[in-house]
C-alpha cells in the first residue's frame, strides 16, 4: 500500500451525540484510510460506530450529532471545512451511499426514475430527456428487467432486492469515486444477498471506484473486502489487511469475534463465545474499552487506554497484549 | 436405539385470505404453507431453514395454533391435537370426518384386519374403536377439552425473534416467567419465587433482577429470559423461531450455546426455525429446507451437507459468505430473480422458475416428496444434477 495516495484519509475523527441522558461518544478517534479502487470493510456489533462513521463522512449528521475533531481529506481537500454547498457538489456526486433498508432511504412518493434523475440533473447539468435515458441505462445495468416499465414505477412495486439494485443505479449516476455501502445486504435473503454483492463487485471493477462496505457479518467482509477496520465502543480496534485479519488476529475481540460464527465451512463442537455484552454507549468502561470481556485482560487494561501499534507490517491492533494471540489460531 | 417421535405434522396447510373490496370479500389466498409433512424425534433438534415468505414461521405459529390450520393433522405425543383449539361444532365435525366415518367404514370393508394397514395415532383410535365402538372413541376425543389444552400448551413451547417486542414492557421479569406457572398451578406463593429464581439462574440471569422490568435489560439477556419462560412448564417440544437473529454476533453464540446446554440438561425437543443456514447447521440433528411453503428437502446435517439434492438446497448453501477470505473464489451458484409470489406459486415445481437445471416437466408436474435414501427426502424430478463442492 505503501507508495499509493489514499483517496480517502480519516484522522482521528470523533462524533458525539448531545442527548438527553448524557453526551453519546459514538465515534471516538477513529482513524483509516480509503485506497484507489479498493475495498474497506468497516465490522462491528451495533453501538460500534461504523454507521456514524459513514454518516460523518457524508456530513449526513442529525441534529444532536456533532463532529467534535479530526479530519476528512477527500481528494487533498478537509471534507470538514467545507461549506454545506460545496460539500453538496461533493455529496451524491464524488462520494455516494448506499443503506441497509431501500424502502425507508428511497422516496415513496416519486419513481424511481425521478429519483434516479434527480441526482443526474443536478449534478450533471443534462436535461429531462437525456437524464430519463441515463436513468434506464443505468437500471439495465444493475439488472432489473423491463427498465423502460420500472423507470416509471413506485419504490413499493418493486422487490426488496429490486429496490436495492435501484439504490444503486441512484448511487452510480454521477460515477462517483467512492460508495459507503451501509449493511447493504443485511435486510435482503441469502440468495437475493448473493446477487447484489456479485453487482457490486462487477460494478466496482468497471466504474473503478473505492468502496467502503459497513456491515456486522464477518462473511460479507470476508467475501468482497481488501482491507478491514473492525470497530468496537467507537474505537478502531484492529486494522489490517483481510487474510491478516480473519488468520491472524491480533486483538482479542477480532479473535472472539471470528471464533464465535457458526460456520457452514468447518465442522464445530461447541461455540465460543465472548462473555458479557456490548456497553453501553453513554457510560463506556474505563481503560480498554473492551477489557470487561477480554479473557487476556490484565490489570493494566482497566486504567489505562491502549494505542493503536503497528504488529505486523501494515496491520494495527489497540491492544497491550497482542502477543498473547500469537500462535492462536481460529476455528 | 428406537427414536421416538414426539410430534407429527401430516401435510399441514395453510392458506390466508386476501380481503378486498367495501364487502371485504375472499379474493384470494395466501398459500403460506401448502402441505408439509415431517416428524420430530425425542431429544434431536429440528431445523427449518428457508428465506422469506416460505413459510417456516407459519408453520411454528400454526404447530402452536396461533394460527388455525387450514388442513392437516399435529399430533402431539401420539394424540391427534389437531382439533383441541377449534370451535366446539367445527371439532365435532372433524373428529366425525377424520376417524369416526373412516373407522366405520374401515370396519364395514375389513374389520379387524384394518389394524393391520393402520399405523401411529389411526392405528391407537382404531383399536379404541373396536373396543369401546364409535362413542367410545368419540367420548375419548372429545371429553376434557380444557385439560388437553392445557397439556398442550405445557408440552409445546416458543421462543420468539424479537427478544424487544416478545416480553410485556409492564410486566416484572418475575410476573412474566411466573405467569405460566401460575396458570397451570403448577407452584403458589414462595414455591413461585423459588421457581423463577431456578429458571433465571438457569439461563444465566441473576435471581435477583427478577423484581426488574424489561427494558432493564439487554437483547441478549432479553432472550434469555424469554428462554425461562418458555421452560418454565417443562415443556417437551421448544420451538425457536428466529431465537438468535435479532442478535449480535457475540451475543448469538452465547444465546446457543445456553440453548444447547439446557437442552442436553432438560432433554429438549427444538424446532429450530431460521434463515440462517449456517446457524441451522450447527444446532441441528436434521434439516428441512422449505421454498414457497413446502419442503423441498429433508435429510440428516450430516448428509444434507454432503450430499444435498435439490438444486435450491445447493444455490443456498453456495450463496452464504463463507467467512474465510481464501474460499473466496469458490464456484458459486448465483440464482435468477426473486422468490415468487405465494399468492400464485408457479405451477409444476414451485422452484422451476429460479432453477439452473429446469427442464420441461419441472413446469408441468409437481414433483413429490420422495424418501430417496434412508432418512433423505427431496422433491425433484431431476435430484443431484446441481452439483457444488466449496
Amino acid at each position: 500500500m505503501g507508495d499509493r495516495e489514499p483517496i480517502l484519509q480519516v484522522k482521528n475523527l470523533k462524533t458525539y451525540f448531545y442527548t438527553e441522558d448524557g453526551v453519546v461518544k459514538a465515534v471516538d478517534g477513529v482513524s483509516f484510510e480509503l485506497y484507489p479502487g479498493e475495498t474497506l470493510g468497516i465490522v462491528g456489533e451495533s453501538g460500534s460506530g461504523k454507521s456514524v462513521t459513514s454518516l460523518s463522512i457524508m456530513r449526513l449528521l442529525d441534529e444532536r450529532g456533532r463532529i467534535e475533531s479530526g479530519e476528512i481529506i477527500f481528494k487533498g481537500r478537509d471534507l470538514l471545512k467545507l461549506s454545506e454547498n460545496e460539500m453538496r457538489k461533493i455529496r451524491g456526486n464524488e462520494i455516494a451511499m448506499i443503506f441497509q433498508e431501500p424502502m425507508v432511504a428511497l422516496n415513496p412518493v416519486y419513481t424511481i426514475g425521478d429519483q434516479i434523475m434527480e441526482a443526474i440533473i443536478l449534478h450533471q447539468g443534462v436535461d429531462e430527456k437525456k437524464a430519463r435515458e441515463m436513468a434506464i441505462d443505468l437500471l439495465r445495468k444493475v439488472g432489473i428487467p423491463e427498465p423502460e416499465k420500472r423507470v416509471d414505477q413506485y419504490p413499493h412495486q418493486l422487490s426488496g432486492g429490486m429496490r436495492q439494485r435501484a439504490m444503486i443505479a441512484m448511487a452510480l449516476s454521477c460515477r462517483p469515486s467512492i460508495l459507503i455501502a451501509d449493511e447493504p445486504t443485511t435486510a435482503l435473503d441469502v440468495t437475493i444477498q448473493a446477487q447484489i454483492l456479485d453487482l457490486m463487485k462487477e460494478l466496482q471493477e468497471e466504474y473503478g471506484m473505492a468502496l467502503i462496505m459497513i456491515t456486522h457479518d464477518m462473511g460479507v467482509i470476508a467475501e468482497i473486502a481488501d482491507r478491514v477496520a473492525v470497530m468496537y465502543a467507537g474505537h478502531v480496534v484492529e486494522y489490517g489487511e483481510v487474510h491478516e485479519i480473519f488468520k491472524k488476529p491480533r486483538h482479542p475481540y477480532t479473535y472472539g469475534l471470528l471464533s464465535s460464527i457458526p460456520r457452514l465451512d468447518v465442522e464445530q463442537e461447541k461455540l465460543k463465545s465472548i462473555p458479557g455484552t456490548v456497553p453501553d454507549p453513554l457510560n463506556f468502561p474505563s481503560g480498554c474499552r473492551f477489557h470487561p470481556r477480554c479473557e487476556f485482560a490484565e490489570d493494566r487494561c482497566k486504567e489505562e487506554e491502549p494505542e493503536m501499534v503497528e504488529v505486523l507490517p501494515d496491520h494495527y491492533s489497540r491492544c497491550f497484549f497482542w502477543k498473547k494471540l500469537e500462535g492462536l489460531e481460529v476455528k | 436405539m428406537e427414536k421416538r417421535t414426539v410430534l407429527k405434522v401430516e401435510n399441514l396447510v395453510k392458506h390466508f385470505p386476501i380481503k378486498a373490496g367495501v364487502f371485504k370479500r375472499t379474493v384470494g389466498w395466501v398459500k403460506a404453507v401448502d402441505g408439509v409433512s415431517f416428524e420430530v424425534y425425542e431429544g434431536e433438534t429440528l431445523g427449518l431453514v428457508g428465506e422469506s415468505g416460505c413459510g417456516k414461521t407459519t408453520v411454528g405459529m400454526t404447530l402452536l395454533r396461533l394460527y388455525e390450520p387450514t388442513s392437516g393433522r399435529i399430533i402431539v405425543e401420539d394424540e391427534d391435537t389437531t382439533y383441541y383449539f377449534m370451535p366446539m361444532l367445527k371439532a365435532k365435525s372433524y373428529i366425525k370426518k377424520t376417524y369416526l366415518d373412516r373407522f366405520e367404514r374401515l370396519y364395514r370393508e375389513k374389520k379387524e384386519r384394518a389394524l393391520e394397514e393402520l399405523n401411529g395415532v389411526d392405528k391407537k383410535y382404531y383399536e379404541m374403536f373396536l373396543n369401546g365402538g364409535k362413542s367410545g372413541l368419540y367420548r375419548y376425543l372429545i371429553s376434557n377439552m380444557q385439560e388437553k389444552r392445557k397439556a398442550f400448551r405445557r408440552n409445546v413451547q416458543i421462543i420468539f425473534q424479537d427478544p424487544y417486542s416478545s416480553l410485556d414492557p409492564r410486566m416484572r421479569v418475575k410476573n412474566i416467567v411466573a405467569e405460566g406457572i401460575k396458570a397451570h398451578g403448577l407452584a403458589r406463593g414462595e414455591e413461585v419465587v423459588r421457581k423463577v429464581s431456578e429458571l433465571l439462574s438457569g439461563v444465566g440471569i441473576i435471581p435477583e433482577h427478577m423484581y426488574r422490568f424489561p427494558h432493564e435489560f439487554s437483547g441478549g439477556q432479553r432472550q434469555r429470559i424469554g428462554i425461562a419462560r418458555a421452560l418454565a412448564l417443562q415443556p417437551k417440544v421448544v420451538i425457536a423461531d428466529e431465537a438468535v437473529a435479532a442478535l449480535d454476533v457475540s451475543i448469538r453464540s452465547q444465546i446457543i450455546n445456553l440453548m444447547e446446554e439446557l437442552q442436553e440438561r432438560h432433554k429438549l425437543t427444538y424446532i429450530f426455525i431460521s434463515h440462517d443456514l449456517s446457524v441451522v447447521k450447527h444446532v441441528s440433528d436434521r434439516i428441512a429446507v422449505m421454498y414457497l411453503g413446502k419442503i423441498v428437502e429433508l435429510a440428516s446435517k450430516k448428509e444434507l451437507f454432503e450430499n444435498p439434492l435439490h438444486p435450491y438446497t445447493v444455490a443456498l448453501m453456495s450463496a452464504i459468505p463463507v467467512p474465510d477470505p481464501d474460499k473466496r473464489n469458490k464456484r458459486r451458484i448465483i440464482l435468477q430473480g426473486d422468490v415468487p409470489s405465494p399468492i400464485n406459486p408457479p405451477k409444476g415445481c414451485r422452484f422451476h422458475t429460479r432453477c439452473p437445471v429446469a427442464k420441461e416437466i419441472c413446469s408441468e408436474k409437481e414433483p413429490q416428496l420422495v424418501e430417496v435414501k434412508p432418512g433423505h427426502f427431496v422433491s425433484c424430478h431431476f435430484p443431484g444434477s446441481l452439483g457444488w463442492k466449496s
